[in-house]
């Protein structure tokens, strides 16, 4: 008796309270997810009136086309690049926030904004700035590599790439590595001091090291978004110069809206997710390896 | 082992999920909205139909229009659905589609009209009286499968567009006769004179929708005079029988796009493919000539301090100056208009009917497209209309019977100007030479199913 | 010694303000252009608008065009009702899913993490055929509702692992005290979240202020549109007109700045919380 009542106790709290959010969730993601997998063993199409079972076709037609792994290889290296050097950036720009500087909250507030804008606006800005600033002042200091576009060279325009979006995630990755900065016990620091440790050892021994918390942070952001990039990429470069920047999110929706292969888009879309997932899986882990207790 | 258990047990759940949210809804066609948009007959409530516009340089044409249709007839709201960004136009139709909520008519390019044949419904002399008064061939490119599918409302052409104020400086006012560019060596012959007073002789936009789009299906549609012709040949390279570098119609007009590429006033920077930057150039004199077609019209007027006289002369491909291609420009039927059947109720078609009537034969209607500079492609059109200077050049070559039948054009859908176009954007840049653009293009040809 | 650190100490602010400007020249570029016609514009990008010229014609264009003050309405009831039932549901799920360790809840937590990485293309088409057949588009209502599912993910990750460190006891003496769950969730452990539950707000906020893609697949008629939505009505097929578009996206960001300006404390200390764990 006791135990039944207990038991529908449990069940009670367990729908009021993971209820609504299950409900949600499996209605806007989990099912459309496994009903998107569903279809990627069939040659459905939006436009099609009817559609028929196709088996591996897709998976087939994927690993078939060239134009997929040339942009796979593109995106990686995008993908590091940005990873890279937008934590770099952010690293630095944390730890001279976190010196003695005047009008700290100022410049952190500063650095934070490009995050309030959204990928398309921001990509429509650097175009124009790329296209016609850029050039402009290429032409008045008489350099001739930056008179030309940078988005019309297909290394160039991912170069330019890279620079937005080391310009929109800086700010933000930058707070997280503040937060570890602050966060390193003081004891420890005053430690290190009287054990004669300054400047870049004390940097390197001692900072880095209780900062492996905010690195995975930071890794998992830039990787699983480096990605999926598509606002960015779409209002930057549009694939341009004449297709080669055209970075995996890019390459599904042409398939599947523009070269009307949908099942073949939507198949690629989950190798994406299973590549994303490998990759942020394995890069927790590996820089799990590296936490140390404070 | 109890883990295990839970999880498929959490699995077994979404998949029933599933099933059950794929059983309510068959996979056949639904009608679109049964409860607001199904008026029954004699109600008093209108009828709600939606137009999907792909044409966003006139968005606010459409508008206006329907606005005022709406006050002749008040028991029909048209409600226009703009387009994004370029390239999102084609997703967001898909979408619509997928989502049951497909527009009730459309505004779209030919290529599509093939993609959704089968939800489109046909024209006929008893459902549109515009059919009689279209131009003469007007209906083709709308028609597949011997059903007429698709209105036409537009009539654009291009080619090389001339500065006329420009072209007067170099050779005296009155002097320049356009219909003595007939071979590509006058062509070259025109150019060095132009740029003999220092202005360069022609740009180029180097995006894939101009250089791919427009100037390389030149190469298809000169083939020939028939549609057939040029679609005959594309399917010929499709099946692998004929190669793209065999036809010396392509090879002249990759010539033709050296020499333009030679003198072309984006030369240092070719794929900027700035349009703003572009029509502001060529509008100024930068420049004496310019490939594009006369929708600049639209742009060009927004402009301060720019020209206003301009024509057209062909792109020559050879130097044989009887060849077809070599003193033509081109004319085309950019855009089509179509119904939906399949996602809308008997009622909604209907409206739509009436409104596409009232817009392509009604003088009120006619008037709207006559405003925003388009040549309208039927016989009942005002006759004193005063076109603007590149729609009228346009309409010269086509009274004289001087045009390309890019028929062929419709029957290019997908991603092959996107595709093909990447290449010839690679050929301009140097990144590729003759023979991996022709390899590359009948490789796209021949991947298409 | 004191010299040199003078000297690394000037080194130090020429750098960051170096930085900052490079961070922040984007806005004032979009600012100065959006007092000017596109051709002039593309002409000279860098010289200050002349007074008198445009004014604000691009401002009040942008304005009618993009039906400003009905898109913002749309902006602001989608983006607060949505953000809301964000919070609240995915807080109550974070907390029941640290305090039972039940093996189906550990698997819908790494379910929950697991979606933070499905790209949208995934889910997209089957999303709006399965809406658009149960004729659930154009409201919205079935935004917010999509929103909320979407953003259960991250919102459940970061509250989890705060809601960890509260330590128990607080709770059990109040169930002693005769709170029921319910009760004692509110009463004690949501006030306890106040500093991560700004961190969600502001970055939900950010999301669904500047989403574009889901509301452009979701609100079909005009009346519905938000912001983003309204801002690209702007562009036009071959080519875009900047002038005007600047000042859309000005009037676009101008509400989140004001915002932003008036919550940074917040802000910052949100992120900086919200990262911690």
């Amino acid at each position: 008796m006791d135990r039944n009542s207990k038991l529908i106790n449990k069940i009670g709290n367990f729908i009021i309270f993971m209820g609504p959010s299950l409900i949600a969730f499996s209605c806007v993601l989990v099912i459309p997810f496994l009903y998107g997998f569903y279809l990627t063993f069939t040659d459905y199409s939006p436009i099609a009136i009817t559609y028929d079972l196709v088996g591996i076709n897709n998976y087939k037609a994927v690993f078939a086309d060239k134009e997929f792994w040339g942009q796979f290889i593109k995106t990686l290296s995008y993908v590091f690049y940005s990873t890279l050097f937008c934590n770099l950036l952010a690293f630095i720009l944390a730890y001279l926030l976190t010196s003695n500087i005047k009008g700290r909250n100022f410049l952190r507030g500063g650095f934070f904004t490009p995050n309030l804008i959204g990928g398309i606006v921001l990509g429509y800005i650097w175009k124009f700035i790329f296209a016609n600033v850029v050039t402009q002042f290429g032409n008045i200091i008489g350099y001739g590599p930056l008179t030309t576009s940078f988005l019309t060279h297909p290394d160039r325009a991912i170069v330019a790439m890279v620079i937005v979006t080391v310009w929109q995630y800086a700010g933000y990755l930058m707070l997280i590595y503040i937060a570890g900065f602050v966060g390193i016990p003081k004891d420890i620091q005053e430690a290190s001091e009287i054990d004669g440790a300054t400047g870049l050892t004390k940097l390197v021994r001692i900072t880095i090291p209780l900062m492996v918390p905010s690195f995975i942070i930071c890794l998992f952001i830039m990787i699983s978004r480096g990605f999926m990039t598509y606002d960015l990429n779409l209002a930057l470069t549009n694939g341009q110069p004449y297709g080669s920047t055209r970075l995996l999110s890019m390459h599904i929706y042409q398939k599947a809206f523009q070269a009307n292969e949908y099942g073949v888009g939507q198949a690629e879309a989950i190798i994406l997710f299973v590549t994303v997932a490998i990759a942020t899986v394995s890069q927790v882990l590996l820089t799990k390896r590296f936490e140390v207790e404070a | 082992m109890k883990r295990r258990l839970s999880t498929i047990l959490l699995v077994a759940i979404v998949i029933t999920l599933v099933l059950t949210a794929c059983t309510t809804g068959p996979t056949g066609p639904t009608t679109n909205g049964g409860a607001p948009d199904s008026t029954t007959p004699g109600s008093s409530s209108p009828v709600k139909i939606t137009y999907f516009n792909t044409s966003a340089e006139v968005n606010t044409m459409f508008e206006d229009m329907f606005k005022r249709y709406n006050e002749i007839y008040p028991d029909v709201v048209i409600e226009l659905i703009p387009t994004g960004i370029g390239e999102g136009q084609q997703e967001k139709l898909q979408s619509l589609y997928a989502s049951g909520n497909a527009p009730t008519f459309m505004n779209v390019d030919p290529a599509n009209v093939i993609e959704y044949e089968d939800h489109l419904l046909e024209f006929t002399n008893d459902n549109s009286a515009w059919l009689d008064l279209a131009s003469d061939g007007a209906v083709d490119g709308g028609t597949f499968g011997g059903k007429v599918l698709g209105a036409p409302w537009s009539v654009q052409g291009y080619g090389l567009l001339y500065n006329k104020r420009v072209i007067d400086e170099v050779f005296g006012e009155g002097n320049f006769d356009p219909t003595t560019i007939n071979t590509r060596d006058a062509l070259q012959v025109f150019f060095e004179k132009i740029e003999e007073t220092g202005v360069p002789a022609t740009m180029l936009h180097g995006a894939n929708w101009s250089i791919g789009g427009h100037y390389l299906t030149l190469s298809y549609a000169v083939q020939g005079p028939a549609t057939s012709d040029g679609t005959g040949y594309i399917d010929k390279i499709k099946a692998g029988s004929v190669k793209i570098e065999d036809s010396p119609i392509f090879q002249g007009y990759i010539d033709t796009l050296d020499l333009l590429a030679k003198h072309n006033y984006n030369k240092a920077d070719p794929l900027v493919a700035d349009f703003n930057k572009d029509i502001q150039a060529f509008g100024e004199g930068k420049c004496a000539t310019f490939f594009m077609g006369d929708w600049s019209w639209t742009s060009m007027i927004t402009l301060e301090n720019v020209d206003q006289e301009y024509g057209f002369i062909p792109a020559p491909w050879s130097n044989d100056p009887s060849a077809y291609g070599n003193s033509e420009v081109v004319m085309v039927l950019p855009k089509f208009q179509c119904i939906n059947k399949s996602q809308s109720t008997p009622e909604q078609q209907q409206a739509a009917l009436d409104a596409l009537g009232w817009m392509l034969s009604e003088p009120e209607g006619q008037q709207f497209f006559i405003d925003a500079g388009f040549f309208m492609p039927y016989k009942n059109v005002r006759d004193d209309v005063e076109y603007n200077s590149m729609t009228t050049s346009i309409s010269e070559y086509a009274q004289k019977g001087k045009t390309i039948n890019l028929g062929a054009f419709s029957y290019i859908s997908g991603d092959a100007w996107t595709e093909t176009g990447n290449l010839m954007l690679k050929y301009l840049v140097g990144a590729i030479d003759r023979d991996e653009l022709a390899k590359g293009i009948n490789e796209y040809w021949q991947s298409v199913k | 010694m004191k010299e040199k650190t003078k000297v690394l100490s000037y080194v130090k602010y020429i750098l960051i303000y170096f930085l900052l400007i490079l961070f922040v020249i984007p806005f004032y570029l979009m600012l100065i252009n959006s007092f000017k016609t596109t051709q002039q514009f593309v002409d000279d990008p860098f010289s200050l608008p002349a007074i008198n010229k445009v004014g604000f014609d691009n401002f009040i264009s942008a304005f009618e065009k993009m039906n400003f003050s009905r898109a913002i309405g749309n902006s602001i009831t989608i983006t607060t009702i949505g953000v809301f039932l964000v919070i609240l549901t995915s807080s109550m799920a974070a907390y029941f899913l640290v305090r039972h360790k039940w093996k189906i809840n550990r698997v819908i937590f790494a379910i929950f993490v697991a979606s933070m990485i499905v790209p949208f293309q995934a889910v997209m088409i089957p999303l709006v055929s399965i809406y658009g057949r149960m004729n659930l588009m154009n409201s919205k209502w079935v935004l917010m509702f999509m929103y909320m599912g979407f953003g259960q993910g991250f919102a459940i990750f970061i509250f989890h692992g705060f809601i960890k460190n509260i330590p128990i006891e607080m709770e059990e003496s109040a169930l002693i005290d005769g709170c029921n769950k319910l009760q004692s969730f509110f009463k004690i452990v949501l006030p306890l979240l106040k500093s991560v539950i700004m961190t969600v707000l502001i970055l939900d906020v950010l999301w669904i202020w500047n989403d574009y893609l889901l509301p452009s697949l979701v609100l079909l008629s005009p009346g519905e549109r938000t912001l983003p939505l309204s801002t690209y009505s702007f562009f036009n097929t071959y080519s875009v007109d900047y002038a005007p578009l600047m000042a859309g996206i000005v009037l676009t960001i101008i509400p989140v700045l004001i915002a932003y300006l008036f919550s940074q404390k917040y802000i910052i200390k949100g992120v900086v919380q919200g990262a911690i764990k």
